[in-house]
């Protein structure tokens, strides 16, 4: 197994040869005849062989007998949740693109638990090296069916023979956009260094699928014979890609075809998004609307005052909201608190805001008895007037509100139709803060106004400030 | 010159902002409501200081490219709700096993299964604390501002990295979504924690990554350092080598994961008393009930009743030392929660046997608990 590496020739990375066979590490979990030491011996002569820095070489693996191979190595090793290797593998090369990260997946482990990831590393073209270790069984749990299963295979979970067709690791890689993929069997150990070092210099993602004995878990209720027997029968049943080629879907059955079986280059992920950053390098993002580095002191005691805007999905309310907050909050000196609710669809549907502006902090931040109504729609008139506090007042449009007797005074502000003579629906909620910041009287029209005015779209400024004053003006009281 | 900025902030956006200063520069996250807006912000932001965001195809995915990224040396974060925290639950374990700093945001919404995506609840409490298998250590903060929510980030990643665990942080819909006036502080006089590193160089072998003396924080090494560290998921030893036959090793190992933030509770225990010295009603609240719980004691003050609050920030660890000398002497302990009850069962088990009676008050329709219910019930309970 893993001693077999002092057998090696000379390596340039002399540590790495001398870390590896640390007898502190062995015996592994592996069984005798297992084929993971064969794969991972080919892996580290690779490694050496491309003069890689061991520093900067990081393994993940899934959970599996594989999954044990980093605890040996003499490099950072993640030994990551079953199925989560090349999640895992994403976040470590994504933050850090220095490394080279080899991620270490099971055939169970990567197409079953983990077969979300590995179709979408693919397709994200992260520079990974992936290698499969296929052994169509999952053997760390005593011999159960795994996703590369061939049918009728004997397992603990399949007594009477898988029934379920295989999934060609290789093809569905491919399929998901890997740039780079091959497959090798564990009696190509050389073929497979150099598999693994192509792997290695590929700036991609690749994929090498290693099809492995596991004589012990699945050997033993399929007569597969020992180790040597399973292996040459890899040797028997390999054909090279470029020849398979050449041959018919019948003679390749049972043929184990090996090689690079994709080559092609795409932008890399990191690469995309160190170039994403550097584009934004110089970019800071506009806040919307005010921000102030100025603490203002509020010119008057208002204690606290609970403003309901109430309507239609789309009439604008939440802006209507959002601008009275932020002209409390940052130009009055007040705190104040915005909640806003509204129905599942963003238009239509019954829409509120929730404005809570006080002179010391906004505990309970929720309106539960208005001062202030402001109704757009009938059915806010009817579900919210007779909750106003009775020091309080309603505002309604006419348009759309037929108001029942009120005890609290309520003001009828024509405001969706003066926003149609303004030549725009869209902001008869301008015209209502404006009308409902005169019958307030807690906030200036002035403070409205450049907290509206930094919360619009360019180019409707003079629009806007024209329906806040209009309603501004439409009260007269 | 400080530059702190007084603006118009949602809950989620102050979460942002809180991860930024904090030094968070990956997030990885998968849709979902109420939270999505942490993740818009992030996506936003973090390219343009040199950070990575990316949306990965789950919260399986997310959380696990969030230890992958904190492997690596990075301050990490990812931001759920309900379903995608039940989906996160393995990975929770698996960073407080390998002790990773990771945040995680869980901005709750009501009910199980789908619930109700856009409705607030506090219904996660239990599930932070207990939603992964095997005994793991983990820390849970409740904020109940918009404020709170940017100080209760930077704070998660500050204990976080610190103590080398993960660091739950429950909003709710209602405060994701709510906006509130708040001022900033200028990230430059934030004091940021930073985890724990190696003192030797690699040759030395003399830092290992999961070796300290009782309730210690070992140093962690970044990957690419030459430390050849190991993060294992099994029970492992001091060196991250898997361990399944040395019983002694193995209670050493998880013991070790409880006792460092048992020994810190004080360093990690956020809370904000009012009033509670002499008070003969207490409510204990967490969260946006928290703040409401502040007004109904407020209305109670203003009446002549002697109602005081306790509010927890730290809610897991729980805080018991805290809890009953708050208890003590008091006529009455109402628990107001967003749930069917979870946090007044610790409050039941800390105050057992002193005689003070404690009273659960629930709602769980995503609508808030107002201060007026809350003086309803101590009253009841009072008559």
């Amino acid at each position: 197994m893993l001693r077999d590496i002092t057998k090696l020739s000379d390596g340039p990375v002399s540590r790495l040869r001398q870390e590896a066979i640390e007898l502190k590490h062995t015996p592994t979990t592996w069984c005798p005849g297992c084929g993971d030491g064969i794969i991972i011996q080919a892996l580290l002569r690779a490694i050496a062989a491309e003069n890689l820095d061991c520093r900067k070489v990081a393994f993940v693996a899934g959970i599996g007998c594989f999954g044990h191979a980093g605890e040996y190595l003499p490099f950072d090793f993640f030994h990551a949740l079953h199925g989560r290797c090349l999640a895992t593998a994403t976040g470590l090369k994504l933050a850090r693109p220095d490394l080279k990260v080899v991620a270490l997946i099971g055939d169970g482990d990567g197409l079953a638990i983990g077969g979300n990831h590995f179709i979408h590393a693919a397709r994200r073209n992260i520079d990974l090296t992936v290698i499969m270790f296929n052994n169509s069984v999952y053997g760390r749990t005593g011999g159960q069916v795994s996703p590369t299963s061939e049918v009728n295979t004997k397992l603990q979970t399949a007594p009477y023979g898988s029934i379920e067709r295989a999934f060609d690791p290789c093809a569905v890689a491919i399929s998901a956009g890997a740039g780079h993929v091959g497959r090798i069997t564990v009696y190509h150990a050389r073929q497979m260094q150099i598999m693994f070092q192509e792997a290695l210099r590929h700036p991609g993602y690749s994929f090498i699928e290693v099809i492995q004995n596991c004589h012990v878990m699945l050997g033993r209720y399929n007569d597969v014979g020992n180790a040597t027997q399973m292996i040459l029968g890899y040797r028997d049943r390999a054909i090279n890609v470029h020849l398979a080629k050449t041959l018919s879907a019948d003679a390749l059955k049972d043929r184990i075809v090996i090689g690079r079986l994709c080559y092609k280059t795409f932008p890399e992920l990191t690469a995309q998004h160190a170039e994403l950053s550097q584009r934004l390098r110089t970019v800071t993002s506009p806040r919307r609307g005010l921000a102030s580095s100025v603490a203002v002191k509020p010119t008057k005691r208002i204690g606290r005052c609970e403003i309901l805007l109430s309507g239609t999905g789309g009439q604008g309310l939440q802006l209507a909201g959002t601008v009275f907050a932020e002209a409390a909050g940052i130009l009055g000196g007040f705190q104040a608190v915005q909640v806003q609710n509204y129905g599942p669809a963003p238009r239509g549907g019954v829409s509120t805001s929730e404005v809570v502006i006080a002179d010391d902090e906004v505990l309970h931040p929720r309106v539960e008895m208005p001062d202030v109504l402001l109704a757009m729609s009938q059915a806010a008139f009817e579900t919210y007037a007779n909750k106003v506090r009775e020091s309080g007042f309603i505002l309604y449009d006419p348009m759309f509100v037929k108001p029942a007797v009120m005890k609290v005074p309520a003001h009828a502000v024509a405001m969706t139709e003066i926003a149609d003579q303004l030549g725009r629906r869209l902001v008869a909620n301008v015209v209502a803060v404006g009308a409902l910041a005169k019958l307030l009287g807690i906030l200036s029209i002035d403070h409205l106004e450049r907290t509206l005015l930094a919360r619009i779209p360019k180019g409707t400024e003079a629009l806007n400030s024209k329906a806040l004053h209009a309603g501004y003006e439409a009260i007269t009281v | 010159m400080s530059r702190s900025v007084r603006s118009l902030l949602s809950g989620n956006e102050a979460c942002v902002e809180g991860g930024l200063a904090a030094g968070v520069r990956f997030f990885a996250g998968y849709p979902i409501s109420p939270a999505t807006e942490i993740s818009e912000g992030f996506s936003q932001r973090l390219p343009q200081v040199g950070g990575r965001f990316i949306q990965l195809e789950d919260e399986l995915a997310s959380m696990s490219a969030v230890m992958g990224a904190s492997a690596g040396g990075v301050k990490a974060m990812t931001a759920t709700s309900g379903p995608g925290f039940s989906l996160m639950q393995e990975s929770i374990g698996m960073a407080g096993m390998i002790e990773i700093p990771c945040v995680i945001i869980n901005v709750m919404r009501v009910g199980p299964a789908s619930g109700i995506a856009t409705m607030p609840a506090q219904s996660d409490v239990m599930q932070a604390r207990w939603g992964t298998h095997g005994d793991h250590p983990v820390v849970v903060l409740a904020p109940s501002t918009v404020a709170e929510c940017f100080d209760m980030v930077v704070q998660a990643v500050n204990i976080s990295e610190r103590f080398r665990v993960p660091v739950i942080v429950l909003s709710d819909a209602g405060l994701g979504y709510m906006r509130e006036v708040v001022t900033l502080p200028d990230p430059e006089e934030l004091k940021l924690w930073e985890r724990p590193r190696p003192k030797d160089p690699p040759e030395a072998k003399t830092d290992h990554t999961f070796d300290a003396d009782e309730g210690g924080v070992p140093p962690l090494a970044d990957f690419g350092e030459g430390y050849s560290i190991k993060l294992e998921g099994h029970v492992h030893d001091y060196n991250g080598m898997s361990v399944t036959h040395d019983s002694e090793l193995v209670e050493k190992h998880l013991h070790r994961l409880q006792d460092k933030l048992t020994k810190a509770i004080n360093e990690i225990t956020i809370f904000e008393s009012t009033g509670v010295a002499d008070a003969e009603a207490l409510i204990i609240a967490y969260g946006p009930v928290g703040r409401s719980a502040k007004h109904a004691a407020a209305e109670a003050r203003a009446n002549g009743k002697k109602v005081g609050v306790l509010r927890l920030g730290t809610l897991w660890p729980f805080p018991d030392k805290l809890v009953a000398e708050a208890a003590e002497n008091k006529s009455l302990i109402l628990v107001p929660e967003m749930n069917l009850g979870q946090i007044v069962g610790e409050i039941e088990r800390v105050t057992r046997g002193t005689g003070v009676p404690v009273k659960a008050l629930n709602r769980n329709d995503g609508q808030s608990i107002s201060p007026r219910a809350m003086l309803e019930a101590i009253a009841a309970a009072s008559n």
